[in-house]
C-alpha cells in the first residue's frame, strides 16, 4: 500500500536513514581511540548522537567481521569488559570514508547555498547553468 | 537481578550457537555497567520496576537477538514490486473465473447442483481458498528462488533498453496470419469431416468393450455445430486466398468472430444445461458402475462446456471493447494514428 508523502513517518523513516548511513562512520572514528561499549555509547552521547545498544553492539560485530576493527577482553573496573579498536585496516577505511563524507556534506551545503539564493532571487531555471563548467570542476562531484 | 537473567537467556535462545557466548557475555556486562551507573545516580539499588524499564528500553530479546543475525528476505525489495503485481494479477484472474465457472455450474447443471446440495455446498468456497493458497505459495516460492538466482548470478542486472517490451499503443484488433488461418482451416476440415460422420452414423461408439452413445440432446445443436464448423472454414479460407489488410475487412472478421463466438456460448450453455449428454454401457461392467461412468462423464463434459462458455465469453468481451476502443481510438486521433495508452 502506498504512503501518504505527507506522513509524519516519512520524515522519521528519512531521518532513520540519514541517521544509519552516518553511525558506520562515527564509530570508525570514535574508535580511533580504545573504547569499550558502553564508553563508547556515552562518548557519541555526548556529541549529540544517540545511539541504541541494540543498533550498537551488532555493529561493532559487523565491523570487526569485516576487518576494520579488533578486539579483547580485559578486566577494567574490576569487570571484565570488551574493548575496541581500529584496526590498520579499519584506519584506511575510516580515512577515505572521512574524505567521502567532508565531499558529500560540501556538496549538499553548495546545494543549499545555490537554493537560498534561488529563493531570494528566483530567475527562470535552465537546464546548464552558464557557471556550471566551473563549478563541477572542483573536486565536489 | 533475576529479571536480567531472564533476559539474557531470551535472547541466547535466538542467537547463533558460534557467537552466542561471546555475544551474551558483552550483553550481561552492559546492562550491569547501565544498572551499577543509574544506581550510582540514585544511591541505591534498583526496583524491579526499574531494572524492568531498563531492559524495555533495550528492546524485546528478539529486536535485540535479530540485530546480530545476517539480513536476510525471502523476496527483497527490487524484486518485490514485480513479485506483488504478478500475485494480484494471477489471484485475480484464477479467482473470478473460478467464481464465474462456479456460478455458471450452479446455474446449469442439475446434475452439479444434486452433487453439492446440503453441506457439501460450502465445498467449492473451501477448494477456491485452497487453490489460491497453493497458487500464491507457488508464485512466492518462484520469485524467491529468481531472488536467490539474481544475487548469485546477477541475472536481472543483464538487460539491453532495445530488448525492453514495446510500447503499449490502443488495443488493436490484429488480422490472423495466413500459415494460422491454414491451420485453422486444416483443423475445421477434419472436424467437420468428424462431426458429419459421427452424427450421420449411428450414435454410438465402442472402445475396448466399452459403448459409449450420444442422446438426443445432441439433435438440436447437430446444425449448429456444423455451421460453426463450416463458418471457421470459411472466414480461413478467405484469409488465406485474400489476406486482411484493410480495416473494414478487419472490423467486418472481427463481427463476425464476436457472432461465431456468441453462438458458440448458446450451444455450449445449451449443452451443459442438460441432464445427461451420453450414457456408457459395457459388457464387463455392472449396472452400478455403468452408471457412475456415465455419471462422471456427464459431470466432466458439463463442466468443459461451462469453462468454454466462460473462456469464450471473456475473449468475445475484450474483442467487443478492442473493437469499439479501436475504432474510438481511430476517430479520435485520425485514421491509423496509433494512441498510446500511458499506464
Amino acid at each position: 500500500m502506498a504512503h501518504s508523502s505527507k506522513s509524519p513517518d516519512s520524515l522519521e523513516n528519512l531521518t532513520l536513514e540519514l541517521r544509519r548511513g552516518c553511525l558506520p562512520l562515527a564509530v570508525l572514528i570514535a574508535l580511533r581511540t580504545e573504547q569499550y561499549g558502553s564508553s563508547l555509547r556515552k562518548l557519541l552521547a555526548r556529541s549529540k548522537l544517540k545511539i541504541d545498544e541494540s543498533t550498537l553492539y551488532p555493529l561493532l560485530r559487523r565491523l570487526e567481521s569485516q576487518g576494520m576493527l579488533t578486539s579483547e577482553w580485559r578486566e577494567h573496573d574490576n569487570r571484565k569488559k570488551r574493548f575496541y579498536k581500529l584496526s590498520e585496516y579499519g584506519k584506511g577505511v575510516q580515512f577515505l570514508l572521512t574524505c567521502e563524507w567532508e565531499q558529500m556534506n560540501a556538496a549538499v551545503q553548495k546545494v543549499l547555498t545555490r537554493s537560498d539564493a534561488a529563493l531570494a532571487n528566483p530567475q527562470p531555471s535552465t537546464d546548464t547553468p552558464p557557471d556550471s563548467a566551473k563549478d563541477d570542476s572542483d573536486g565536489t562531484h | 537481578m533475576e529479571l536480567i537473567n531472564r533476559y539474557i537467556q531470551a535472547v541466547g535462545m535466538l542467537l547463533p550457537k558460534q557467537q552466542k557466548q561471546d555475544i551474551l557475555a558483552e550483553l550481561e556486562e552492559d546492562i550491569r555497567s547501565q544498572v551499577d551507573d543509574q544506581q550510582a545516580t540514585l544511591g541505591r539499588p534498583l526496583t524491579d520496576a526499574e531494572v524492568s524499564k531498563l531492559l524495555k528500553e533495550r528492546g524485546s530479546p528478539l529486536k535485540v537477538a535479530a540485530g546480530y543475525g545476517p539480513q536476510q528476505w525471502l523476496i527483497g525489495p527490487e524484486l518485490f514490486p514485480a513479485y506483488w503485481l504478478v500475485l494480484r494479477i494471477v489471484l485475480a484472474v484464477f479467482g473470478a473465473f473460478w467464481v464465474v465457472t462456479w456460478i455458471m455450474m450452479l446455474a446449469i447443471s442439475a446434475q452439479y447442483r444434486a452433487d453439492h446440495s446440503g453441506l457439501l455446498m460450502g465445498l467449492p468456497p473451501v477448494e477456491l481458498a485452497a487453490a489460491l493458497f497453493a497458487l500464491a505459495a507457488k508464485i512466492t516460492l518462484g520469485f524467491a528462488i529468481l531472488e536467490r538466482v539474481n544475487a548469485r548470478t546477477g541475472i536481472l542486472e543483464k538487460w539491453e533498453p532495445s530488448q525492453l517490451p514495446a510500447v503499449v499503443s490502443a488495443p488493436k484488433l490484429k488480422p490472423p496470419t495466413r500459415l494460422g488461418s491454414a491451420i485453422e482451416l486444416a483443423f475445421s476440415l477434419v472436424a467437420t469431416g468428424w462431426w458429419v460422420q459421427a452424427l450421420t452414423n449411428p450414435n454410438t461408439w465402442e472402445f475396448s468393450g466399452v459403448r459409449i452413445t450420444l442422446l438426443p440432446v445432441w439433435h438440436p445443436v447437430f446444425w449448429a455445430l456444423l455451421a460453426l464448423a463450416v463458418f471457421t472454414m470459411i472466414m480461413s479460407l478467405d484469409n488465406l486466398v485474400r489476406p486482411i489488410r484493410t480495416a473494414a475487412r478487419r472490423s467486418a472478421r472481427a463481427a463476425g468472430e464476436i457472432v461465431r463466438n456468441l453462438t458458440t456460448i448458446g450451444v455450449m450453455i445449451l449443452l451443459a444445461r442438460a441432464p445427461s449428454l451420453l450414457a456408457v454401457s459395457g459388457a464387463n461392467m455392472s449396472a452400478e458402475q455403468a452408471a457412475e461412468l456415465t455419471r462422471v462423464t456427464n459431470l466432466g463434459l458439463t463442466t468443459a462446456f461451462t469453462v468454454t462458455a466462460v473462456v469464450v465469453s471473456i475473449v468475445t468481451m475484450i474483442n467487443v471493447g478492442k473493437l469499439i476502443y479501436g475504432n474510438w481510438a481511430g476517430k479520435a486521433t485520425g485514421a491509423g494514428a496509433a494512441v498510446r495508452t500511458v499506464c
